[in-house]
């Protein structure tokens, strides 16, 4: 099917900035309003049935573009055309009313979004079912804690038939196996055919449910395609903008200057490929059992993997540690390292915080996290 | 696959399209405008203790005030009707009014968080505060009429004519519901200046007093304010003493409509970025 659910054309929007916190009007004070462009002639198109996915860092515009898209707010210039009922979901449980019971709020929440009250009675038990708050469905939502909350908003956004969902970070809330709940939801919609825009943080999610990715950096397009290419893209952008952190230690008798990785034959690393890391120090006074550590930080913050040195001594003077790897193992993609030195009894002498950005180019392409070093063979049962 | 609604955002509505189609999403939209309405009232009196005999106690309450007040200061002549009742009759309609216009410009503020995150008729929000409002014009109508019997009056058959009163009595209310609603997200100094605008608006119409008491030279602009014909025809309904002709409440059911139109007007062209100024 070639139909088209949403086109934007060259939609661009800016917001009135107020600097100093008031705003430029007033009796005796009038300022030209200086205004801020939040997106800036963004064009793009969703065919129907496609999941799209709007991946950026923060204030590169994908919420504004949410939120012109479900008509909270018009753009300045350009035009969207959405062809189908649209459902929003730019905060779990907005338009939730905190003195009424969770059963009126599923009501009212549907009417806000023109669902017809029969339609919500027919679904009731499944929303009921999804959120699993049968026993508190009659209590204020106020009673309820903000899992609770997130819970009935998604169930009421995901039962109620809506030709066009957009999601905006709500795959962001919710304990795990709510999660989880809301992956299988939002994948039992997708097969049914219906068009998804999902704007998340979760690059795994994105990666996992989008057919396509929309990449905003400043309120541009800065790429559109596969997810994988574009969420790759991403993460170089935002590699370039981790600040340095404030947790360095220094100080000790170890100074870390940096850190370098090759990949075989002074290519760049590729998974799959030998590895050679090599972090420079300068020592200033002799240190006799000190352990280096790099560890590798997926963009979750998460410790991927590590690498650590074996006791050596260290003489005053500059230097180099020399890691070799026989082969890479880590997939794809961008990860952050942190350089440690330390003595054998656990004593840091020198750290160093996102020291570094560390790209994987594709090389063994296998789906997941890692590339297990593996062979096989046949075995056939003796007859 | 069956039609599909499409809709077109960011091209503004053709000036002549913007009333009659904001009026059709708006019936459209009427569930949601039931629901709004029925919560403002539910919310109001849900979680206080004496529940919603709360509505039944504010103009009883007031109407035992007047008596006191009635008695103490011996009001003006006021056509065989007890005072307080006289002024209860005319009190209700002006208190709708009054609580349209503030409730409406508090709620609009109120909602900002459903307006910044969910698309829906905007003008749903002064309307529903317009409507939790008519419902405390009815209850304290009814009880003017229970009062009126206990006093041993009849309810007269003029009473008929409330309705059509109040119906031009909400036009009025939504208009400048409407009006406030956009005005005051642009300047706040609005909601500031209401409850002083509303004190002038309630001296110079016939609420505490009958419009017999304004010197006659000045009977003709007073009686160009549609608001007081409204009021006074309201009590003229009620307790069978119509001072207000039909041509008077044609005219101020014209004047309605076109403020009406007017207002919806200015807020439908204002409501597609209301939200980045609220």
């Amino acid at each position: 099917m070639s139909a088209v659910d949403i086109v934007a054309h060259n939609v661009s929007k800016s917001y009135r900035v107020h600097r100093d916190g008031r705003s430029g009007r007033g009796l005796f004070r009038f300022r030209p309003a200086e205004r801020f462009w939040a997106l800036k002639n963004v064009s793009f198109d969703v065919r129907r049935g496609e999941t799209l996915g709007v991946v950026g860092p923060n204030g590169s515009g994908k919420t504004t573009l949410i939120k012109l898209l479900a008509r909270i707010t018009s753009p300045d210039s350009g035009q969207i055309t959405i062809a189908g009922r649209l459902m929003s979901l730019v905060e779990v449980g907005a338009g939730f009313h905190s003195e009424l019971s969770g059963r009126d709020n599923v009501f009212l929440n549907a009417a806000i979004f023109g669902v017809p009250v029969g339609q919500v009675r027919k679904r009731f038990d499944h929303i009921l079912e999804f959120s699993g708050l049968a026993e508190f469905i009659d209590a204020p939502v106020k009673t309820y804690s903000s899992g609770m909350f997130v819970r009935l908003g998604f169930a009421v956004a995901a039962h109620l038939d809506a030709d066009i969902l957009l999601l905006d970070e709500v795959l962001a809330v919710g304990d795990l196996a709510f999660q989880a709940r809301c992956m299988d939801r939002i994948e039992e919609i997708r097969r049914s055919g219906r068009t998804i825009l999902l704007v998340s943080h979760d690059l795994a999610a994105v990666e996992r449910l989008c057919d396509r990715v929309l990449l905003l950096t400043s309120g541009e397009v800065a790429g559109e395609g596969a997810p994988s290419d574009m969420i790759e893209k991403y993460q170089i952008i935002a590699a370039t903008r981790i600040p340095a952190s404030g947790s360095n230690l220094e100080g000790g008798a170890v100074v870390l200057h940096g850190v370098s990785f090759v990949g075989r034959d002074g290519a760049r690393p590729r998974t799959g490929d030998a590895l050679t890391v090599r972090v420079s120090y300068e020592a200033t006074a002799l240190v006799d059992d000190a352990v280096f550590t790099v560890s590798f930080i997926w963009p979750s913050g998460y410790i991927c993997t590590e690498l650590v040195s074996s006791r050596s001594t260290l003489v005053v003077g500059h230097g180099c540690i020399v890691f070799d790897c026989p082969m890479l193992a880590m997939q794809r993609g961008l990860y952050t390292v942190d350089l440690t030195v330390a003595t054998d009894a656990g004593r840091v002498l020198a750290k160093r915080v996102r020291a570094a950005p560390f790209r994987v180019d594709p090389g063994l392409i296998v789906q997941g996290d890692f590339y297990m070093a593996h062979s096989n063979r046949l075995e056939r049962d003796p007859n | 696959m069956t039609e599909r609604p499409t809709i077109t955002i960011g091209s503004a509505t053709p000036v002549s399209r913007r009333v009659p189609a904001g009026l059709a999403e708006l019936a459209a939209y009427r569930e949601l405008l039931g629901y709004m309405t029925v919560n403002r009232l539910r919310v109001r009196y849900q979680n206080s203790w004496l529940g919603w005999a709360w509505a039944v106690l504010q103009p009883l309450a007031f109407l035992g005030f007047l008596s006191v007040v009635g008695l103490a200061v011996g009001g003006y002549a006021t056509s065989g009707i007890a005072y307080p009742l006289f002024i209860l009759a005319s009190l209700s309609p002006w208190t709708f009014f009054a609580t349209s216009l503030s409730t409406s410009a508090a709620n609009v503020l109120n909602s900002r968080s459903l307006i910044a995150k969910v698309y829906f008729p905007r003008d749903i929000v002064p309307f529903s505060s317009v409507l939790a409002a008519l419902a405390d014009l009815a209850i304290a109508t009814a009880l003017t009429m229970v009062a009126l019997v206990c006093t041993g009056h009849s309810i007269p058959a003029t009473a008929i004519e409330l309705l059509p009163i109040s119906l031009i009595l909400i036009v009025y209310a939504a208009a400048f519901s409407l009006l406030l609603s956009i005005a005051q997200i642009g300047f706040r100094d609005v909601a500031i200046g209401l409850p002083l605008l509303l004190q002038g608006l309630l001296f110079t119409t016939p609420v505490l007093y009958p419009s017999g008491a304004v010197p006659e030279h000045w009977r003709a602009i007073y009686t160009l304010n549609p608001l007081a014909l409204l009021v006074e025809a309201f009590r003229g309904a009620l307790i069978d003493k119509q001072t207000i002709s039909l041509a008077q409440l044609v005219y101020a059911a014209l004047v309605g409509l076109v403020l009406f139109a007017i207002a919806y007007f200015a807020f439908k062209t204002a409501e597609p970025t209301m939200v980045d100024e609220i």
